[in-house]
């Protein structure tokens, strides 16, 4: 299905904010409303639809030596989950979508906790490996996503493995149908609605849905798909810029780069 | 949460928030599969005085562990069956985290700690 998506106002972007928003421990709005609350609402339905392992991310997971730790850094619904269990290793992952831990917790019973990725709740230098997919993308600013790595690299244990991925600007034509029209982007979810739930929809959201995400709502009602129509914050990245962000980062080796399934990749080391 | 997780965790944006102080309402006892590999690749990972503090402060948890980890603990079979019972088989349901730097509290609900 070819999601449409759209240029994000700049004025919602964190771009507003003063440089020294690399240490604001706030969750910038464009996050909260974006991607933290889409996902909230979400929750259900894409774990429904989204529960296999993406194959090269899974075969890291299995060259690991057996019974590692791995960090799942934005783990959504845990769809690494029995990847790693398969070889022995202990996933403990967290994401900031209170909704999606549950789903990880009481569904996969994995460990797993509500946190923020760019300040995460462990110990530095214990981690054999960590996993961060999917998560760089809907990070919006540079500062943030900087924070991000360095708090991925802080709970590695030297010589320990991060292997990022995140959405690529470049898309194969006629794969996932995305083009974006921007580096920073809203890429609709349809949330299918019963026909009840769909009428009390339509009473609750009453803007059309074209008013809705230029205004930067998080949601509306799109009565003719009979679907609540979320917008996702996402940050695309250029060939080339995965990379460079894990690099400015002092500790981190990048060991490989490549494109995998519309993402960029980047499999990085930390210093032994 | 297990106490494998928990002596990972650490107050976010801390220097000292460790070892979080767990404030228990519910704690289950689980049956895992015991991997000796596993908890003897775990032992390099754990810090070992804040998890015989941990467990001395749940009343409920047998306290089998010795005050040093043995020597040759890879072969040590008893060793490795308590420390699997410690880390993988009991759970903290209801209660929550306190952060011993800045007494900040995390809550936990079914098992699921709030660190945000």
């Amino acid at each position: 299905m070819a999601a449409k998506a759209r240029a994000v106002p700049s004025a919602l972007l964190g771009a507003a904010l003063p440089s020294s928003a690399e240490e604001l421990p706030e969750l910038p709005e464009i996050e909260r409303e974006h991607v933290q609350r889409v996902y909230d609402a979400i929750a259900l339905e894409w774990h429904g639809t989204r529960y296999k392992a993406w194959p090269r991310v899974a075969s890291f997971v299995g060259r690991l030596p057996r019974a590692s730790l791995i960090a799942d850094l934005g783990c959504g619904n845990g769809k690494m989950h029995a990847a790693c269990a398969a070889h022995g290793h202990l996933a403990i992952g967290c994401d900031f979508s209170a909704a999606l831990v549950r789903i990880c917790a009481l569904q996969l019973r994995m460990e797993a906790q509500a946190a923020d990725v760019t300040a995460l709740p462990y110990r530095a230098a214990v981690f054999d490996a960590a996993l961060s997919i999917a998560v760089l993308h809907h990070v919006s600013t540079v500062g943030r996503r900087r924070r991000l790595v360095r708090e991925t690299l802080r709970v590695l244990r030297p010589g320990g493995q991060a292997l990022f991925y995140a959405w690529a600007k470049e898309q194969a034509a006629g794969r996932s149908g995305h083009v974006f029209p921007s580096a920073d982007v809203f890429v609709p979810f349809h949330q299918r609605l019963t026909r009840a739930e769909g009428e009390e929809a339509a009473a609750e959201h009453k803007r059309p849905r074209e008013e809705g995400a230029a205004e930067g709502v998080a949601a509306a009602f799109d009565p003719e798909k009979r679907a609540v129509v979320h917008q996702r914050y996402c940050h695309v990245y250029a060939e080339g810029e995965l990379r460079e962000l894990v690099e400015s980062v002092e500790g981190f080796r990048v060991l490989e780069e490549y494109y995998d399934t519309g993402n960029w990749c980047i499999l990085a080391e930390k210093a032994a | 949460m297990k106490l494998i997780t928990h002596n990972m965790l650490m107050s976010p944006g801390t220097r000292n928030g460790f070892p979080l102080a767990i404030e228990v309402e519910s704690l289950e006892e689980v049956e895992a599969d015991f991997n000796p590999e596993f908890i003897a690749r775990m032992v390099e990972k754990l810090d070992y005085p804040a998890l015989l503090q941990t467990v001395a402060s749940l009343s409920v948890v047998e306290g089998t562990l010795p005050p040093q980890v043995p020597e040759k603990y890879a072969e040590d079979e008893e060793f490795l069956k308590a420390l699997h019972h410690v880390l993988l088989e009991v759970e903290i349901v209801e209660g929550s985290l306190v952060c011993p730097e800045t007494a900040r509290k995390f809550p936990i609900k079914e098992g699921i700690p709030s660190m945000l």
